[in-house]
């Protein structure tokens, strides 16, 4: 047999670095081709650098307050996986089905796809695995001895119950409603969150272990002198009070408080408002105070004394109440309530322009004068602005700008006493409550421990913060170290370093909401399910869709495109475990991989 | 227009992978076979490329896993490509391009010359001029039979707006005759994953000599495959082409030597002169590369004059063409002196007088006293 016909029946993966010998150009093939394979020639000798493997923080995971691991459970449902992708979102709250719902989903606009077409719709896959997983209930570590006391259950307070029961510590929740869930429960209406749901949530807390006192008011039905046998206390009790208008007429029958009317129809109780009814106020409360309105037969009016671009509220929520058929009449400010026999009868306004902007850096309304008008109604509902009640707080507490005075593990000016939510200076949302609920669980578990906070926050930090990681902290309580499939450098990853070759645009997956028609015909109060929800679930269909559209910025998912595209086979996937394993004996550190890269998980290092 | 003769020849020849970058005069050929692609009249991969390099390597790539490849340039692009026209041939991969000759920059031109390509002459690729869109549409074809018959890459030539944006009538002949003349290829050594081999890694000194050798003894071949290929395109569809053709050669005693659209406007001159009873003829040239040695030395021993109309310039020595001429027929006796004319560069028309002033002008010179000479110089 000649060389060449030896070299067509050779078996490829010979050592090429034994020779064969060919006679001369008869022999020869015609092509330079491979005689084996080329392992003996370590080319990684010539490397100066390395590719590695690592995974940065995405910029949705500190986008959101509470720093949900918004990729690790995207990801989870893209994969079908979505009993985990619940257990990954419930590390960080015991509320997703809430917040899939309810929250005003800031990580969407610290989404990088938002610099790129539209952002992943984060908020719709979060109900998605709130209502496709099955809810376990979270591991509850040994009894610690110590216990706590949480007062208020809005999400503030369940999230502090709950992260705190996780650590072993008794948990009691005393809350003055009849029944728990604080503004979820009384403040946003069933049509945008149903009640079971929440039910189902904090079902969950009882599981785990955390007692539930309902219709129990502290500092009246117990006193704070019965909290002291508690090691510590939270405070998380919200603002409850309706800022006044402060015009004549406001005390008559007919003017109520948003806040009241929501209390009111979500206790069942039974609330006469006439025909005609206007809401004065531009925030979420006034939104849905109007909506509720609605639904209990009155045609509604909106008086604002801005423009709509001014108004507080989510702009989804003004869209959707546009179309139940709220009318709004802007630039508008009351002035008196007119009353007969102590009963509302109509509001008298004045005309509003908008002068330059104020302290808020929206536009100052400024009053027409002469410019007044009046509106015929039969009910007033007022929402501009709610107030914290300090009156039943234990002496000694410090108070300013009314909120608690609190530092950064929220502890109080009494070491015993933690506050956090809507009580403290931050953002009123449900979010920024459950991001305090977590802090606030931190602080505690610390100060019961004797640990530094400030050192636990220099390990459970994400990135820039102020996002805390409940799941970092809950190993670092333990001194554990968390193995991570891929090495983690605690930085986020920007838009500009994802690598746009491998995205194509694509439209965001759009919620449904049930159709306008269906949702004004179960409105008369005769209908059985006039508050009903809104809002559809998405179908599993649309969720690997919304889920297909993550970039999954900064975390390696297996995409094979550095293996693909190494020119030495250099790059293998792992049989056994995640990820890819690097040859050191032949990668030469062209920096291919690490280039090709569409999510900035790797990254080239000196060696 | 030459540039759709080529896309069609193209799609008769059913190329599998097409990869190229756009580039004045050439960007319709690859922009009709994208919408031929698009529309699924050509079954092919159409590879978006960021340059010329990349679409050789492309074309390298797909050549090599055992793909019918093509891809076109001009100018500029064809010397972005020149490192990979060397690997293109040193790995024997049997792709057809298309250069449609566009000066080389600057000053910016892209009118017709024939530099670019000649200037490529020693990488190992076979070269073949056109005189018209049918002989465009016809050699396309030929080129994939030729080519994968020697696994030599080989280039289909011709010039700028001249062919490329002229239209003219050209016979596209039916697929099923073309399917029986050109069959699928079939490469015998390929990439594959089933049988992992490397191609074109490193050959040490004791056998990179030898691996040289069957280059050139595959060019060696080629004339005889391109021969044999244009005999079996005559005899199927009627149209006769050579490595060199004569025009009015046989009895000549002045003959002009010519490539490309050169031949058509020297043809109408020639015939002039042959009206006033003057023995003018034309040799045309098509292969530069295998060069037909023996042919020109057998068609220009006995002549009176040899006047080569170079529509190139090798700065520092002259037309390219008449060189190779002079190489070729060196030291044979009775080849006249090879007289070398420059003419028609970035695009200046060569027209029937200027035709007739290299053959005025070529009647003078009894021995070669220059190297080259410049016609219709602006002084």
């Amino acid at each position: 047999m000649s060389e060449k016909e030896k070299l067509k029946n050779m078996d490829p993966n010979r050592n090429a670095h034994e020779k064969l010998s060919f006679s001369g150009i008869s022999d020869l093939p015609d092509i330079v081709i491979s005689t084996g394979h080329m392992t003996w020639n370590e080319t990684g000798t010539w490397r100066y650098m390395k590719p590695r493997y690592r995974n940065l923080v995405s910029p949705c995971v500190v986008g959101c307050p509470n720093g949900q691991d918004v990729e690790a459970w995207i990801r989870l449902i893209s994969e079908g996986r979505y009993d985990e992708a619940l257990e990954k979102n419930m590390e960080e709250s015991p509320i997703p089905g809430v917040c899939g719902r309810a929250c005003f989903h800031p990580c969407e606009k610290s989404c990088n796809r938002a610099q790129f077409d539209r952002s992943v719709s984060i908020n719709n896959l979060e109900r998605f695995l709130s209502d496709h997983g099955t809810r376990k209930v979270p591991k509850v570590a040994a009894a610690t001895a110590k216990s706590v006391a949480v007062v208020g259950s809005g999400p503030a307070g369940l999230a502090c119950a709950y992260h705190l029961r996780r650590m072993g510590h008794a948990v009691t929740i005393y809350e003055a409603a009849k029944e728990p869930g604080g503004v979820l429960r009384y403040g946003i209406p069933d049509y945008r969150l149903p009640r079971d749901m929440l039910a189902e949530e904090i079902d969950v807390l009882k599981k785990m272990g955390v007692e539930i006192q309902c219709g129990v008011r502290v500092g009246t039905d117990v006193t704070w002198k019965d909290m002291e046998r508690f090691d510590r206390v939270f405070l998380g009790t919200g603002v409850h009070v309706s800022r006044a208008l402060g015009i004549s007429g406001e005390d008559a029958q007919g003017v109520m408080s948003g806040l009241n009317l929501l209390k009111k129809v979500a206790s069942g109780e039974d609330v006469e408002l006439g025909e005609r009814v206007l809401v004065i106020g531009g925030g979420n409360t006034a939104i849905d105070a109007a909506r509720t309105a609605m639904r209990l037969d009155a045609k509604v009016t909106i008086l604002y004394r801005r423009s709509r671009e001014e108004m507080p509220a989510h702009d989804d929520e003004v869209t959707a109440a546009e179309a139940e058929g709220v009318v709004f009449q802007m630039l508008a400010a009351p002035s008196k309530v007119v009353t007969e026999n102590n009963r509302v009868r109509a509001l008298e306004c004045v005309k509003v322009k908008l002068g330059q902007p104020d302290e808020s850096g929206r536009r100052r309304p400024i009053v027409i004068e002469g410019s007044n008008f009046t509106v015929p109604c039969d009910t007033v509902v007022t929402a501009v602005g709610e107030l914290a009640d300090f009156s039943f707080l234990p002496d000694g507490l410090k108070v300013e700008n009314g909120a608690i005075v609190v530092d950064d593990s929220l502890k109080t000016s009494n070491e015993r006493y933690f506050a956090g939510g809507d009580v403290v200076e931050q953002p009123h949302t449900i979010v920024n409550a459950l991001a305090a609920g977590k802090r606030a669980a931190i602080g505690i578990d610390c100060s019961l421990r004797g640990g530094s906070f400030e050192e636990a926050l220099a390990n459970i930090t994400l990135a820039t913060g102020p996002a805390l990681s409940m799941r970092q902290y809950l190993a670092y309580r333990e001194h554990k170290k968390i193995e991570e499939k891929v090495p983690v450098v605690n930085e986020i990853c920007e838009y500009e370093t994802l690598n746009m070759d491998y995205f194509e645009q694509s439209e965001r997956v759009r919620k449904a909401v049930v159709g306008l028609t269906e949702r004004m015909q179960t409105m008369p109060a005769s209908a059985p399910n006039r508050f009903k929800e809104v809002e559809l679930g998405l179908t599993e269909e649309q969720a690997a869709k919304a889920a297909d559209r993550c970039f999954h910025c900064g975390r390696c998912i297996e995409c094979d495109n550095c293996y693909i595209f190494c020119p030495d086979a250099s790059v293998m996937p792992k049989t056994d475990e995640f990820g890819y394993a690097i040859d050191d004996y032949h990668c030469k550190g062209c920096g291919v991989c690490v280039h090709e890269c569409p999510r900035n998980a790797m990254e080239m290092v000196r060696e | 227009m030459g540039n759709h003769a080529v896309s069609w020849g193209v799609l008769r020849s059913r190329a599998q992978v097409i990869a190229a970058y756009p580039i004045t005069p050439q960007t319709q050929i690859v922009e009709e076979l994208s919408e031929m692609c698009a529309d699924g009249d050509l079954d092919a991969t159409f590879i978006k490329v960021e340059s010329e390099h990349s679409a050789m390597a492309c074309c390298i790539g797909a050549a090599q896993a055992g793909a019918r490849t093509f891809t076109a340039t001009s100018a500029q692009g064809l010397a972005l490509m020149h490192e990979l026209l060397h690997w293109a041939s040193g790995a024997r991969l049997p792709i057809v391009m298309t250069d449609v000759n566009r000066a080389m920059a600057p000053g910016w031109s892209i009118w017709a010359d024939q530099l670019d390509s000649l200037a490529q002459r020693d990488t190992g690729w076979m070269q073949m001029y056109c005189e018209s869109n049918q002989e465009v549409f016809d050699l396309t074809v030929c080129s994939y039979k030729i080519a994968e018959q020697l696994d030599l890459p080989i280039m289909v030539v011709y010039d700028a707006f001249l062919l490329s944006h002229t239209s003219e009538v050209v016979d596209i002949t039916d697929q099923g005759p073309i399917d029986d003349f050109l069959p699928p290829r079939q490469a015998e050594l390929k990439l594959d994953p089933g049988k992992p081999y490397a191609f074109g890694s490193l050959v040490m000194p004791e056998y990179y000599y030898e691996m040289r050798y069957k280059l050139q003894e595959a060019m060696e071949r080629a004339g005889g495959v391109i021969d044999s290929v244009l005999e079996e395109w005559a005899e199927r569809f009627g149209r006769k082409y050579g490595q060199v053709e004569g025009y009015k050669l046989d009895d000549a005693d002045i003959v002009l030597v010519t490539s490309g659209t050169t031949t058509s406007t020297t043809k109408y001159m020639v015939n002039q002169y042959r009206e006033r009873g003057e023995k003018v003829g034309i040799l045309k040239m098509r292969t530069l590369r295998p060069f037909p040695v023996e042919r020109v030395r057998k068609e220009l021993a006995g002549r009176k004059r040899v006047l080569v109309i170079d529509k190139n310039m090798s700065p520092g020595l002259g037309g390219v063409w008449a060189q190779e001429l002079r190489a070729a027929t060196a030291h044979i006796p009775d080849v006249p002196p090879i007289q070398c004319y420059i003419a028609g560069l970035g695009g200046r028309d060569i027209r029937p007088e200027t035709v007739r002033d290299v053959i005025e002008h070529g009647k003078t010179q009894e021995s070669l006293e220059k190297e080259y000479h410049w016609i219709q110089l602006k002084n």
